[in-house]
């Protein structure tokens, strides 16, 4: 409306975005470690859906207000009061100044958003010729692979073929496929039905995060060669 | 402002009351937040752990948490209430929203530690970024009171199942187990409050 007040021009806004389902789940704690981090990703470039997380955690919220209260131990209160002087404040001006100590030093590669940077990645390692990938860890036993892969322009994206829930947010770059063009923070989850075969954008290198359920089927030569690294 | 959600929430007395109480209840538990932060005030803190450490219990339950985990998980969060206190904004969430992230982000570390087959994998932290400084918070906060008010005006069969599929991510067929009712019951209750709830949380969803 009035153009003096429209904030300064940033980068463009993700057009392919998690649906309510995933959103909901993820404010709600319950989406598994992989589907977890790669909304978490598209979080980091998509104010929109950010806005939608916050609504869903207030959702949250009001759920834990009408929750029917449950008595704690007797003496729950006192043991907690007792503990108050042990605990230290966290103090609002150091707030992310200073990393948690509980959590891995963030990685250093500044393409990477805060998302990704606090997880644990592996080192690059070659995965075929003009494919390289890292491995992200995520907890082994709820199923997921995490990989973070760069793609050189115009090379395939190893991941069509596979077995289950495939979800897919584009951190640098670009990649087409039957459903459009994905550019930076925008995010697929695709299923096993679907057989799409995403290709990096000829203009340059495509990083993407993906997340899979169960393993790669073996599809071809890039499949098989991806099987090693993957781990499977 | 397209102006389509101004038509969702009813427009009754049971509503405008709730809403009212809630507010209230709300600056309340903010000032104790508050009262923490600037001089540790263990009476504000004793307040806001009988309000909230028996429902934080119940939710650990509700997602399926051993009783004994429970317990001590609720107190582990309402330590770190205090300890963060002075990192609520009033202005980006409400206490009760805050408060809620506190307890899933613990949740979720605690079933990763339990699952952990080795150190490293338990250190990892997946949880849920807090909003930034750009992002339209009164939004959220907005948001919390009109959700308030429309759990209020849910009827108390629609509100569990919300509740289960919301908090636990229960399958379907579990929760008509759980509630002893038809599989089709639950879908159509978890139809009808969803679109209520949508409503409040993403007016301009439809046009997205
Ligand atoms: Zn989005």
């Amino acid at each position: 409306m009035i153009a003096a007040m429209r904030p300064p021009p940033s980068p463009p806004h993700p057009t392919h975005h998690p649906d309510v389902d995933l959103l909901s789940r993820h404010a709600a704690g319950t989406l598994a470690d992989g589907p977890a981090l790669v909304v978490a990703t598209h979080l980091d470039f998509c104010p929109i859906c950010r806005h939608q997380m916050r609504a869903w955690e207030a959702l949250g919220g009001a759920l834990l207000n009408s929750q029917r209260p449950v008595a704690l131990a007797d003496d729950a209160l006192e043991r907690t009061l007792a503990r108050l002087d042990g605990a230290q404040l966290d103090d609002a001006r150091l707030e992310g100044k200073r990393p948690p100590a509980d959590v891995p030093a963030l990685d250093p590669d500044p393409v990477l958003p805060p998302a990704l940077r606090r997880q644990r990645l592996g080192p690059w390692r070659f995965v075929a010729p003009g494919i390289r990938g890292r491995a992200v860890r995520v907890d082994p036993t709820q199923g997921y692979k995490v990989m973070l892969f760069r793609v050189a322009a115009g090379m395939a994206i190893p991941m069509h073929g596979h077995r289950g829930q495939e979800y897919t947010c584009v951190v640098d770059g670009a990649f087409s496929d039957v459903f459009g063009r994905f550019g930076s923070g925008d995010m697929a989850a695709v299923d096993a039905s679907v057989d799409h075969q995403p290709l990096a954008e000829p203009d340059g290198d495509c990083l993407c995060l993906i997340a899979v359920r169960g393993r790669l089927r073996i599809h071809s030569l890039l499949g098989r060669l991806v099987q090693p690294l993957v781990g499977l | 402002m397209s102006g389509g959600g101004d038509g969702i929430l009813p427009e009754g007395r049971a509503t405008a009351g709730a809403t009212a109480g809630t507010v209230v209840l709300e600056d309340v538990h903010a000032r104790h937040l508050r009262a923490i932060a600037a001089q540790g005030d263990r009476a504000a803190f004793s307040a806001l752990f009988r309000h909230y450490a028996p429902r934080i219990k119940s939710y650990l339950l509700t997602t399926g948490l051993p009783p004994m985990e429970a317990e001590e998980l609720a107190q582990e969060v309402m330590l770190t209430v205090w300890r963060k206190a002075a990192i609520f904004d009033p202005s980006r969430a409400r206490a009760a929203t805050w408060i809620f992230t506190i307890a899933r982000n613990l949740r979720i570390d605690a079933a990763r530690r339990s699952r952990a087959a080795d150190a490293a994998v338990a250190q990892e932290s997946l949880t849920p970024a807090e909003p930034e400084p750009a992002d339209d918070l009164l939004f959220a906060a907005e948001a919390a009171d009109r959700l308030r008010a429309t759990l209020d005006t849910l009827p108390p069969d629609q509100l569990a199942v919300v509740r289960l599929s919301f908090f636990e991510d229960a399958p379907h067929p579990d929760i008509a187990r759980r509630l002893g009712i038809p599989l089709g019951t639950v879908k159509s209750r978890l139809r009808l409050a969803m679109a209520r709830l949508r409503g409040v949380i993403d007016p301009g969803g439809a046009e997205r």
